[in-house]
């Protein structure tokens, strides 16, 4: 449970038309092994492109424009490792299982090109994975189509496909947001469980809080292609630095206390190909002063928790 | 609903039979002026013309339904057996031009999509756009001038050698040599519209996203395109071929005039030629249960290929 | 940019055609069946850019008279067409229900029929004149029209502005006519360009099946006249068939262009 599994340093995803204009700004973190990183902000922040770097997927419009990225000690080169080393799971689990082919055909079909099993292998295999998911009766699910199970149990699905190969790394790209508040804490629960057994490290990218509170080990915010704070999840909830944290603790209904008004952020992200100067939050803040319009303040603090904010 | 439509196409056969100059025994005596009196009073005994137009109806669709289709004189035989005598030849050059067009549709079709907007993409765009706005007849006797006349590879027509009465494999060798031409000329059409098709459909699919999840499950991009994506790709294609499969019989007429390939087009443009129209009709009544067929057939395939829908 | 590069292709090339066929009477005053000078000569030779055929005849001069045969056969029976399947259509779409019904299975019936094959079948019966032509090709085409106007206008009768003329008490033939009828037109107008290039395409095949007005030149007519000769004289096969071709391609390209301007849920990818 120990070790750097995933490490980015400086990583910078542009427009292919157009480098200079960047999506995700010199972004920097690691994963250990076997460790929940959670990925918080709201859309538009960089979360999901950053995860789709990570696996080269990027959409044909964007690039990585710079950085290193290194997997367990040795470069990481995206298409050798996804489905074998990390594997990935969607938001909507609806749309992700092709409703052409079989739960069966869809898991046996990686089990056979990572793995190299043969058809009744593959199959025994993927009957013990849709076990290992808590779905029911995997006999009988293996050989039905995404289109008969709910969305909860395709979603189940979609993370036996993920960790089928025995990965390293799972990214989990709002993995729950989809489903229904039940369903939700049960997917949840599944994920780190999985954690607990198979030692597989996630990078949970989601805007809820209430998820990160629960599972993770870690938090990273971002803001505008920026990581804005850093810090293990209890520091984080206990006392964030970042204004911008601040405001998202702050719209998190909290279970337990009675739900008063959520505290909305007001505004919305901005563009980032249209930034302002300065912090890039600052128009949005409460508490920004005559500086934060004026410089983007860079990450400081400790080791374990650290934030880029000049009033921090 | 098919026994309905027949029905309909039958009654309206019936209208463009009395809707001809003369009467209904001139025209099953072929041109107007070839039956003497005597013959055709015969005719109209026979088929009691003399009747009211509803009796005449009646009568006319009791002897569709048994298959009573007349006598052509021309030929001197029964329009029945003379058309199941051609049907064979049409339906092998039907068989191998479809598939060759399939075949061909969905390697190109595939292959623009995955390369669109580049060049392998706009080479197979322009052949498409070309192969479209050629007559299918002047592509075949472009083909005669260049394989048959220019450099005598391949006979011009005719479906077998009448010279050598070739037994065995060497006579299959022979229709299979003369099968040829005539077999690329129809598929070159088809091919063009089939690639036209799937192209657009499979920009479609591979937009999907869980074209994206199989990217991330590792699985190469060939198996992704062929496999994954062509599959559901597929439907548009299939009632394009179930519609293409009903008319073929219209368009072989000029296939096979131009290569004399004794199938039911060169029938039909025979009876043209000689205006038989009883013979004309009875291969229309025919063609369009093919067409009904052709329905039935793609709603089959429809049942196969996708999951989703059911057999009732 | 390469899509608009195909409108003005082929607006271009349409534009040539159509030159062709109202020059014909002025450039070549001759009956294009009479003689003009020896026959089977080589294109270039006596002063004559494409040679003439078997019978002497002048192969740019059928060219010419052709071009018009063609457009005249191919815009008229589109107009037929069209006509037909709009009436039908915005009827079927517009009261729905039984009407709807009755129509659309009529529209089922001649589209079971191999468009190709009725046509021969309606031109053994009627005759061949240019008149019959127009016709058969106009009889067999104007299913598509049908289902797309039926389409479009069962979405557009739901939408509101439709519903406040019913509201106002406007009568149904104004309401199909006026306020329907143009919004639905878009579709209708990219379709009726394809539906030229077809109706020009099976005119040739028609004609190359000797089912053309033996009074009238055209593309087909010629390539069935020539096909006989190809071993001497290939060239009068395969100029009237380029012909045809790069009319096609240019009612093609116009069509393909015309939908990208028109249809803006396109335009946008």
């Amino acid at each position: 449970m120990s070790g750097t599994l995933l490490r980015v340093e400086g990583l910078d995803i542009a427009r292919r038309d157009d480098p200079s204009l960047r999506v995700v700004r010199h972004l920097s973190f690691d994963i250990a092994r076997g460790e929940i990183l959670a990925v918080v902000g709201e859309s538009g922040c960089g979360k999901t492109v950053t995860s789709l770097a990570l696996t080269g997927l990027l959409p044909d419009g964007l690039v990585v424009g710079g950085g290193t990225l290194s997997f367990d000690g040795a470069p990481l080169r995206p298409v050798e490792l996804r489905g074998r080393r990390i594997g990935m799971i969607f938001q909507d689990p609806m749309s992700a299982l092709n409703p052409m082919f079989t739960i069966g055909d869809q898991i046996t079909e990686m089990l056979r090109a990572h793995l190299g099993l043969g058809k009744a292998a593959a199959r025994a295999r993927a009957i013990e994975l849709l076990a290992l998911v808590r779905l029911p009766d995997p006999g009988r699910i293996i050989d039905t189509y995404p289109a008969r199970l709910s969305g909860g149990q395709r979603q189940r699905v979609v993370i036996a496909i993920a960790i089928a190969c025995n990965p390293d790394l799972v990214i989990a790209d709002e993995p729950t947001t989809a489903l229904d508040p039940t369903i939700q804490a049960q997917i949840m629960a599944l994920l780190a469980g999985l954690r607990e057994t198979l030692g597989i490290a996630i990078m949970l990218i989601t805007h809820n809080l209430g998820l990160v509170a629960q599972a993770a080990d870690r938090v990273m915010v971002m803001y505008a292609g920026r990581k804005v704070e850093e810090a293990p999840v209890e520091a984080l909830f206990a006392r964030p630095l970042h204004p911008y944290a601040r405001r998202l603790l702050a719209a998190t209904p909290h279970p337990g206390r009675t739900q008063t008004r959520l505290a909305e952020i007001p505004g919305l992200v901005p563009s980032v190909f249209d930034l302002p100067p300065g912090c890039p939050f600052a128009p949005r803040c409460d508490v920004a002063v005559a500086r934060c319009h004026a410089s983007e303040p860079a990450l400081s603090g400790g080791a374990g928790h650290r934030a880029a904010c000049h009033l921090a | 609903m098919a026994v309905l439509i027949v029905l309909g196409i039958a009654v309206f056969n019936f209208i463009l039979l009395h809707l001809a100059p003369g009467d209904a025994a001139d025209a099953l005596a072929g041109e107007a002026g070839a039956g003497d009196p005597a013959y055709l009073a015969i005719l109209r005994a026979r088929f009691g013309l003399d009747q009211p137009l509803h009796v005449q109806l009646w009568h006319f669709l009791l002897r569709l339904v048994t298959f009573d289709l007349g006598f052509s004189s021309r030929y001197g035989q029964s329009v029945a057996s003379l058309i199941l005598e051609r049907l064979p030849a049409t339906l092998l050059l039907m068989g191998t031009s479809m598939t060759l067009a399939v075949a061909g549709g969905i390697v190109f079709g595939v292959t623009a999509a995955r390369h669109a907007g580049r060049l392998a993409d706009r080479a197979i765009s322009l052949v498409v756009l070309l192969l479209y706005g050629t007559p299918m007849f002047w592509s075949g006797l472009m083909l005669i001038l260049l394989f048959a006349v220019r450099l005598d590879w391949l006979p011009a027509g005719g479906m077998y050698d009448m010279r050598v009465k070739a037994t065995g494999m060497a006579h299959v060798a022979d229709i299979a040599q003369h099968l040829i031409l005539p077999a690329a000329t129809q598929a070159c059409f088809f091919l063009a519209v089939y690639t036209r098709l799937l192209r657009a459909s499979m920009l479609e699919v591979l937009g999907l996203d869980h074209i994206r999840f199989a990217r991330a499950k590792g699985m190469g991009e060939r198996r992704i395109a062929f496999v994954h994506a062509l599959r559901n790709a597929l439907p548009p294609l299939v009632t394009m071929v179930g519609m293409n499969l009903g008319t073929f019989l219209g368009g072989a007429v000029l296939g096979e005039t131009v290569f004399s390939w004794p199938g039911i087009g060169r029938l039909m443009f025979d009876a043209v030629f000689q205006r038989d129209l009883n013979l004309l009709l009875s291969i229309l009544v025919l063609s369009s249960v093919f067409v009904v067929l052709a329905n039935l057939v793609v709603d089959i395939l429809y049942a196969v290929i996708n999951p989703a829908v059911e057999l009732r | 940019m390469i899509r608009h590069g195909s409108l003005w292709v082929g607006g271009a090339i349409l534009l040539a055609v159509a030159g062709m066929a109202a020059l014909a009477g002025v450039i070549f005053p001759d009956d294009p069946f009479a003689m003009a000078d020896a026959p089977l000569l080589w294109p270039g030779t006596a002063g004559l850019p494409f040679g003439t055929d078997s019978l002497g005849r002048d192969i740019m001069a059928g060219l010419f008279y052709g071009a018009r045969a063609s457009l005249l056969i191919g815009i008229a029976s589109t107009a037929a067409a069209v006509g037909i399947g709009i009436l039908v259509g915005a009827v079927a779409g517009y009261y729905r229900g039984l009407v709807d019904d009755a129509l659309m299975r009529l529209t089922e019936l001649f589209q079971t029929i191999p468009p190709f094959m009725l046509a021969i079948v309606l031109l053994v019966v009627l005759g061949t004149r240019l008149t019959t032509i127009v016709t058969a090709i106009a009889l067999v085409s104007w299913p598509a029209v049908a289902r797309l106007v039926r389409g479009e206008f069962l979405a557009l009768r739901e939408r509101e502005f439709v519903q406040s003329c019913r509201v106002i008490g406007m009568s149904d033939a104004r309401i199909i006519l006026q306020q329907i009828l143009p919004n639905a037109l878009a579709p209708v107008i990219v379709t009726a360009t394809v539906l030229v290039a077809t109706a020009i395409l099976m005119e040739a095949g028609l004609s190359f099946l000797g089912l053309s007005d033996p009074n009238v030149m055209t593309w087909g007519a010629m390539i069935n006249m020539g096909k006989d000769q190809m071993r001497q004289a290939w060239y009068i096969v395969v100029i009237p068939g380029c012909a045809l071709l790069v009319t096609a391609l240019g009612l093609n390209l116009f069509g393909e262009g015309l939908n990208d301007a028109l249809n803006p849920r396109l335009r946008r990818q």
